[in-house]
């Protein structure tokens, strides 16, 4: 009965896999074989319904067609592409052709997000995913751009402060360079020009110095180009050469500038008193804008525990001034780190807004082909839903990537009845308005015999029958669909209690019975059931089954194969 | 329904703000000098003058309080960023990665918990420490050390349990790349526990600092911190109480402050699905 085979399988599939096996290793060395050798295979625009018991590894199939988790073995080809041996790389890119809906819709979407970034989510992966592909071109334009509106956002005070924090810059380059400070461990005098000028303004040169660095500048020529380019509202585009050179400048001097502040102080905390704070608050620039130009993934927790930091480090810097100084520097520096933040956080979120701007034209379209009112659902977020709308959104995400096969892992179980019916006619709509290939995985059979072109039954890891559903309903033919037929509740109060129902649990995965998987709570079970795995066969135009005695058509022909009941025995 | 934080919540987190402004601002605040020593007034009680009294030698009891908390401030505060950030990071990674990265990196973590933190003090403080400017950068290393371990644990679990969620799933399944389902799935839910939980590290990290200066191994003389005034205080303790006790409150009311703050936020945050 539950058995294994490739009989049902079709030449000119769009998704077929064959021959997966899932396994996950368990406690005290043994083994869990959730799917043991299960083949599909499904035509495009077809619908497969996948039925089994709770644990018959129905959704580990369904993953492992998705490669989460990769299958011990087996194959899985999309549209001829085999996946499996695919790297993460090239698999991430096919993932969007294959979506997943989820049976627990509130889950499946995160939280803390807003419906707008959920379903545009999709898109910014994409982005992401091709930017880094072709990553040296697409950085510059994006920095470029982010440079661009900095620019444009600055108002007239920053652009003096930014003047002022250059001439600051170069005077502490010059007492970095000058003055032997290895006899004095705090700050000396030269360093008050820029510490008066604002720590925070420092930071903000270093910032202007980390876009430069990435663009391909040095600090030096930066701290002579800002202030032109501040002023003009220009900066030049910069050839890729030239950005290569800068790096390889840049990266030397900063080598250069850490050794040498290294080797003239005696240890790391008075590294950290001179010239390593400036190094640190470098770094802690070049993530702010890194965060900046990616803001889709450092976040806004991102840049805040940037700017914190910063904070953090502002402490020890004003600590290491004379107590007359001090009052001025904090004053200057409370009024410039406000100035800064805010303009970092405009910026930031005008960048935001400008990728949500650029995505929301297919959001909206998305979310009104589920029956969503974008209007009212852009800035909820998905705890504010109920089950059928979040199960609607859910769907909404697996569509904006255009899929061509969407995995339904029992879409419409948490569901209550009238919405499943909403759902399950959603579904049927979108296919055929995008051409869809399902696989609708389900316990409930009354959903999948509405829903599907061909059924496939499960049974601890393994494939009973494969048929379409008006012949399986009418007359099953593996004794374990007709144990799930006779298992369906009848709404009927009169009705007889199906006291045939199946006996016993599951046997375990992790030791399941030799040949049939089934034979332990089939009527039908014989002797040959335990010494021979059947094999799946054609027992009617259409109707495949996997049992040496199924219900109508001919027992499976005697076969006296030692090696295959070895096999099964072991 | 909306969660709301309470007045006593804005009270601790108004004393906390004061507190740090004032160590802040200790240079240029009308306040005595800590250093200075007032002749005559040797143990006096709190009068006018003297908020918080004089200490053994004369010195402004107030005052010191004030300096002493730029010490206990700094300490704690970078002590536990730093401490957030490694340990975030290293938490986030275990409970995510799973199988073999976490068995690893929680036996290291769970290793690091079984060194006795006074004992790794001393011995860092022995082996490192030949100047007393440097005893700072010591403390809130050794502080960072010891406080990575628990915030680890902390994130890991939480992430863990995020980590099942489909959200996740659905995130690879679109073909995310494991730093993106880290930092925009899985940070967003999980930093409210971590953020709420530092604060209550950030105490213990005060506290840590009363008790090291208690064996004279915290910053220095003449750099006053609390721990080593209640410490130097407890010589008079019979004829003085407020020398040890002053200090003493106001490290309590700040543990209790930052406690309560964290408490709070942990409670404020808690995600909504609970209400559904």
């Amino acid at each position: 009965m539950a058995g294994s085979g490739n009989a049902h399988l079709r030449p000119e599939a769009l998704l077929s896999a064959r021959d997966l096996v899932v396994e996950f290793p368990a406690a005290g060395g043994r083994t869990v074989h959730a799917v043991s050798g299960v083949s599909l295979d499904l035509e495009e625009g077809e619908t497969l319904g996948l039925v089994g018991e709770s644990g018959c590894g129905k959704s580990t199939t369904g993953r492992a067609i998705l490669q989460l988790p990769r299958p011990t073995s087996g194959t899985v080809q999309l549209d001829g592409q085999e996946l499996t041996e695919l790297d993460e790389d090239a698999i991430r890119d096919v993932r969007p052709r294959l979506q997943m809906i989820y049976q627990d819709p509130i889950s499946s979407l995160n939280p803390r997000r807003r419906v707008r970034d959920i379903i545009a989510e999709p898109l910014f992966i994409a982005l992401e995913n091709v930017s880094r592909r072709t990553a040296m071109a697409v950085w510059q334009d994006r920095i470029g751009e982010l440079l661009q509106n900095m620019l444009r956002r600055a108002s007239g005070v920053m652009r003096i402060v930014g003047l002022l924090a250059s001439v600051a810059f170069v005077l502490w380059i010059l007492s970095e360079t000058v003055e032997e400070r290895a006899a004095e461990p705090w700050l000396g005098w030269t360093q008050v020009p820029a510490a008066v000028i604002g720590f925070p303004s420092l930071a903000l040169l270093l910032l202007a110095a980390a876009i430069a660095l990435l663009l391909g500048l040095t600090w030096v020529l930066l701290a002579v180009m800002l202030p032109f380019s501040l002023m003009s509202r220009q900066f030049g585009e910069v050839s890729s050469a030239v950005g290569l050179a800068g790096v390889v400048v840049t990266t030397g001097a900063s080598a250069f500038l850490l050794w040498r502040t290294w080797s003239s102080f005696g240890g790391w905390a008075q590294w950290l008193n001179s010239g390593g704070l400036s190094l640190l608050t470098a770094v802690l620039a070049v993530w702010l804008v890194l965060s900046m130009v990616k803001p889709e993934r450092a976040g806004a927790s991102g840049v805040a525990t940037t700017l914190s930091a910063m904070v953090v480090l502002q402490v020890f810097y004003v600590a290491g001034l004379d107590g007359g100084i001090k009052l001025a520097v904090l004053v200057a520096s409370a009024v410039i780190d406000t100035l800064l933040f805010r303009w970092v956080l405009r910026c930031y979120r005008a960048n935001r807004d400008a990728e949500r701007e650029r995505a929301e034209p297919r959001v909206r379209e998305v979310l009104e082909y589920v029956g969503i009112n974008p209007d009212d659902a852009l800035d909820r977020r998905p705890w504010e839903f109920s089950g059928g709308q979040a199960q609607r959104l859910s769907i909404a995400r697996a569509l904006v990537s255009v899929p061509q096969v969407i995995i339904c892992d029992e879409p419409v179980s948490s569901l209550d009845v009238s919405v499943q019916a909403q759902i399950l006619n959603l579904l049927e709509d979108l296919k055929n308005l995008m051409g869809l290939t399902l696989v609708f995985i389900a316990h409930d059979l009354a959903v999948v015999k509405n829903v599907s072109d061909r059924v496939a039954v499960m049974y601890l890891g393994k494939l009973c029958e494969v048929s379409e559903p008006d012949a399986m309903f009418a007359q099953p033919a593996h004794p374990y669909t007709e144990l799930l037929l006779a298992a369906i509740p009848q709404p009927d109060p009169e009705a007889e209690l199906g006291t045939e129902r199946i006996g016993g649990e599951l046997p375990s995965p992790m030791d399941p019975p030799s040949g049939c998987r089934f034979r332990t709570r089939c009527p039908l079970a014989a002797e040959r059931c335990a010494a021979e795995e059947p094999e799946m066969r054609e027992i009617a135009p259409g109707r495949f089954v996997a049992c040496h005695t199924p219900l109508i058509g001919e027992p499976a022909p005697a076969r006296v194969d030692l090696a295959t009941n070895a096999e099964g025995a072991s | 329904m909306r969660k709301r934080l309470g007045f006593v919540f804005w009270l601790a987190v108004v004393y906390l703000v004061v507190l740090a402004l004032a160590a802040v601002f200790a240079d240029v605040l009308p306040i005595k000098d800590p250093a200075e020593t007032f002749p005559g007034t040797s143990k006096q009680g709190p009068s006018l003058s003297h908020w918080f009294g004089n200490d053994g030698v004369g010195r402004d009891v107030f005052s010191r309080v004030i300096y002493g908390a730029q010490v206990s401030l700094v300490i704690s505060t970078v002590g536990t960023v730093l401490a957030l950030i490694i340990g975030g990071l290293l938490g986030m990674v275990s409970g995510y990665y799973g199988s073999r990265v976490d068995r690893w990196l929680t036996a290291t973590l769970n290793a690091s918990l079984v060194i006795p933190p006074l004992i790794l003090f001393l011995a860092l403080v022995l082996f490192l420490d030949s100047e007393a400017k440097r005893r700072i950068f010591i403390l809130v290393f050794t502080f960072v050390l010891l406080s990575i371990a628990p915030i680890a644990r902390v994130v890991r679990a939480a992430t863990l349990s995020w980590a099942g969620q489909d959200f996740v799933l659905a995130a690879r399944t679109l073909g995310a790349r494991d730093g993106r389902v880290l930092f925009r799935e899985i940070l967003p839910n999980v930093a409210p526990s971590f953020v709420s939980y530092s604060l209550i590290i950030m105490a213990g990290l005060i506290v840590v600092e009363g008790s090291v200066a208690f064996l004279g191994l915290s910053v220095p003389p003449p750099t006053p911190t609390w721990g080593d005034m209640i410490n130097k205080g407890r010589t008079n303790l019979d004829v003085a109480a407020h020398i040890s006790l002053m200090p003493a409150i106001v490290m309590f009311v700040t543990v209790l402050a930052l406690n309560f703050v964290g408490d709070k936020l942990q409670q404020y945050f808690e995600p909504r699905e609970s209400v559904l």
